[in-house]
């Protein structure tokens, strides 16, 4: 990203990957609030309240750890956020068609570390998939 | 209208990034919704097995791109 962003402190690139992400995570912070809203009369302020106040935690979030999550090599930082997307997802998803959890709530515990042991056993996988090719490329 | 298709595919690429990966996922949680209900398993079983299915669908995601 550095590469294609250019020279200066504008980053182009930069402003592009982040507007992406932040549209997409927006429209789902606004279905949220809507089927919030949607479960029970009155119930649409508090959910819009409760996204500005997370929004707001989040803002103040960045501004604090900015310098220190900026350390974490970027492929890292994507394969834990990616476990713990998967993880709390793969939650909500039960919970939306009725399923039931061991532990309930804690169960999240649970998936984060499953995924992130899946994760990282399809990283190796994928890492003697393209070994093997190499092998077979050099003969 | 060229700009236009662009705007629409970067739309949908938000979402949907790999077809064959989503529509995995779509499947298998409908098949978790009418099947488990008649399954004789214990009922705090029936999430990690939709948990299960998930990651094997992701592994098998990566490894897909893996071989391109």
């Amino acid at each position: 990203m550095q590469r294609l962003g250019g020279s200066g402190r504008w980053d182009r690139v930069a402003f592009g990957t982040t507007f992406q992400i932040m549209m997409l995570e927006g429209i789902e912070v606004v279905f949220i609030v809507i089927a919030v809203g949607a479960s029970g009369f009155g119930l649409l302020v508090p959910a819009s309240l409760g996204a500005l106040a997370a929004l707001l935690a989040v803002i103040l979030l960045g501004v604090v750890v900015h310098r220190p999550l900026a350390k974490v090599p970027e492929h890292t930082l994507k394969f834990i956020v990616g476990a713990l997307l998967s993880a709390f997802g793969s939650f909500w998803v039960g919970e939306g068609v009725g399923l039931d959890w061991p532990g309930a709530d804690w169960s999240v515990l649970g998936l984060i570390v499953w995924f992130l042991v899946m994760a990282q056993f399809a990283v190796s996988l994928c890492r003697m998939q393209s070994a093997r090719r190499a092998v077979d490329v050099g003969d | 209208m060229c700009w236009l298709r662009t705007a629409v595919l970067e739309i949908l690429g938000l979402f949907v990034d790999d077809a064959i990966f989503a529509a995995s996922i779509l499947v298998w949680v409908m098949l978790v919704v009418l099947l488990l209900p008649h399954a004789h398993i214990r009922a705090e079983f029936k999430g990690p097995i939709l948990g299960i299915g998930l990651a094997a669908i992701l592994v098998e995601s990566a490894t897909r791109h893996a071989r391109k």
